[in-house]
């Protein structure tokens, strides 16, 4: 593990920020984090990583253009059971990756400074990254791994007729795409933003661990898949609606960021 | 063949929907953004409980919802577009232009009458606000009466590409800055003095409609039809900036103004 994240970081050096530009919704997550992370803790953070935690929200990102380290992109998915329990040792799911990484952090004083700073830039970007529902994948339910769906609409235009506008979807993109609304938005606004509506939940989202949030975002998941599934032709209000479990993720996912963190440098 | 009609009747209903479309989220957002720096405590207060959120996080709201089942009266692309006649005086449409929805909102809720409604209802009447103040400031948006031969329809080449003058408009504070944030766009345009502010947010919003009308005639003289934005002079260029800095900034002060009326 040390060895691989120490060539991570390595390479981080040279690929870093090429996706910056679609980082908006980890970014928000971090600075929903900085937001309620103790004065030493941030402090800590910001002396390991020699910058504010939104500069590396999307590191991992960065990794995946080299042949040797394509397995990086595994490290996004959080795979649960059947019964929606997370119980996997798999080296590359999210979940075991984070607690690698939370593991080398704690024992941060034996490890090598290089090692602590990818290890926190993995923690900052992976706590995000399992509070996508489109990163959740459930064991024997195909449609978690992905699929394509329509959305369609009766428009009624003020100088034509009606007119039936159909337009392709995929459960991947759907879950991403949400922050394109918002990226005017910096990432501190959207936090700002974003704690008007779920502030007063702070105390009950950051309870747990990293897998019991990974199971929390799969019963979201579950509720879902119930009403959009492939190949499904669904009318647009129904992606219009689903944003309200997106921010909810972004809330919970910053929360839970900073309960980590906090427990970590505390 | 029969794909070609369904790939035309596609083009088709993207080409109206987009004619229908406002200001860009961008600049529906930045108008929202300065608005929120202008209400008064009680406004902001009450805006957060009912809407919970951000006024910009609502500012397309309008857009977004147009076309589903039980929005189609209420977010009618007819709600983002003031109408003028030939001498640029507001016709006026009942319940369906942005201008009498304003006002006629506005009278619905102002004096503590708000309070009255169910909660759904006020969130919702404020997303609609939110969203047509903003439009009818926005230069792309005034609707000239046929006769006036205003070239409504002339285009702009933005990248190599022409752009029709309704969605350079609508797009143009990204166009021309990408790299801004909310943040960095009030910095810079929500410059007006009190004094200025208080002058601006006089009036109705019939009123505003009409000085907007006559105000964006001068937007036919920034180009030629088919010129290059590189290609303008730098007077030219300066001039849509200023236009731009000031729709956006009186859409934000006269939407805080509005806001600050019904939760006085």
């Amino acid at each position: 593990m040390k060895k691989i994240i120490a060539v991570l970081f390595a390479v981080a050096m040279v690929a870093n920020e090429a996706y910056a530009f679609k980082a908006i919704g980890h970014q928000t997550i971090a600075a929903i984090a900085e937001r309620h992370m103790t004065e030493k803790a941030k402090s800590e953070v910001q002396t390991i990583l020699n910058a504010d935690m939104t500069r590396h929200a999307m590191w991992l990102y960065s990794l995946r253009k080299n042949p040797q380290l394509a397995h990086t992109q595994q490290w996004q998915y959080a795979t649960l059971n059947a019964e929606g329990k997370s119980v996997t040792t798999y080296e590359n799911d999210a979940v075991v990756v984070l607690e690698r990484a939370v593991e080398v952090l704690c024992n941060r004083k034996n490890e090598s400074d290089s090692l602590v700073q990818a290890a926190l830039r993995t923690v900052v970007q992976v706590v995000g990254d399992i509070h996508n529902p489109a990163n959740i994948r459930i064991e024997g339910n195909e449609a978690t791994k992905g699929f394509n769906f329509t959305l369609y609409a009766i428009t009624k235009g003020s100088s034509a007729g009606e007119n039936l506008v159909k337009r392709k979807n995929s459960w991947h993109a759907m879950w991403h795409n949400y922050t394109n609304r918002h990226d005017i938005f910096s990432p501190q606004y959207y936090a700002s933003d974003i704690e008007l509506c779920y502030g007063s939940k702070k105390a009950e989202y950051e309870k747990g661990t990293p897998r019991f949030w990974a199971e929390n975002v799969g019963e979201d998941v579950v509720r879902c898949l119930e009403v959009i599934y492939p190949d499904a032709m669904l009318k647009t209000e129904i992606a219009h609606r689903y944003e309200a479990i997106h921010d909810k993720c972004m809330a919970k996912a910053g929360y839970r960021l900073a309960a980590l963190l906090n427990s970590i440098f505390k | 063949m029969k794909a070609l009609k369904i790939f035309a009747a596609l083009l088709l209903s993207l080409v109206v929907s987009h004619n229908a479309m406002a200001w860009g989220k961008s600049g529906h957002s930045i108008s929202a953004y300065i608005a929120e720096q202008h209400l008064s405590d009680k406004a902001k207060a009450e805006c957060q409980r009912y809407l919970k959120h951000s006024l910009p996080y609502f500012a397309s709201w309008q857009d977004h919802w147009r076309y589903c089942d039980g929005f189609e009266e209420v977010c009618t692309a007819h709600a983002h577009y003031v109408n003028v006649d030939f001498s640029l005086r507001g016709k006026g449409s009942p319940d369906r232009d942005p201008v009498s929805r304003i006002d006629k909102i506005t009278k619905e809720m102002e004096k503590g009458k708000y309070k009255s409604m169910p909660d759904s209802i006020v969130a919702m009447n404020l997303k609609l606000l939110i969203h047509m103040v903003g439009d009818m400031h926005c230069p792309g948006h005034i609707t000239y009466h046929p006769d006036s031969n205003y070239p409504v329809k002339m285009k702009i080449v933005i990248k190599g590409k022409p752009m029709a003058r309704h969605k350079f408009w609508d797009g143009a504070p990204t166009i021309l800055h990408p790299k801004w944030k909310l943040e960095r766009f009030c910095k810079e345009y929500d410059t007006y003095s009190p004094k200025e502010i208080k002058k601006i947010c006089k009036g109705t919003p019939y009123k505003w409609g009409d000085v907007a009308a006559r105000e964006m005639v001068k937007t036919f003289d920034y180009w030629k039809d088919g010129q290059s934005y590189k290609s303008l002079s730098k007077d030219k260029r300066v001039a849509i900036e200023e236009l731009m800095h000031e729709t956006l900034a009186v859409g934000g002060y006269r939407l805080a103004a509005v806001l600050n009326r019904i939760f006085k």
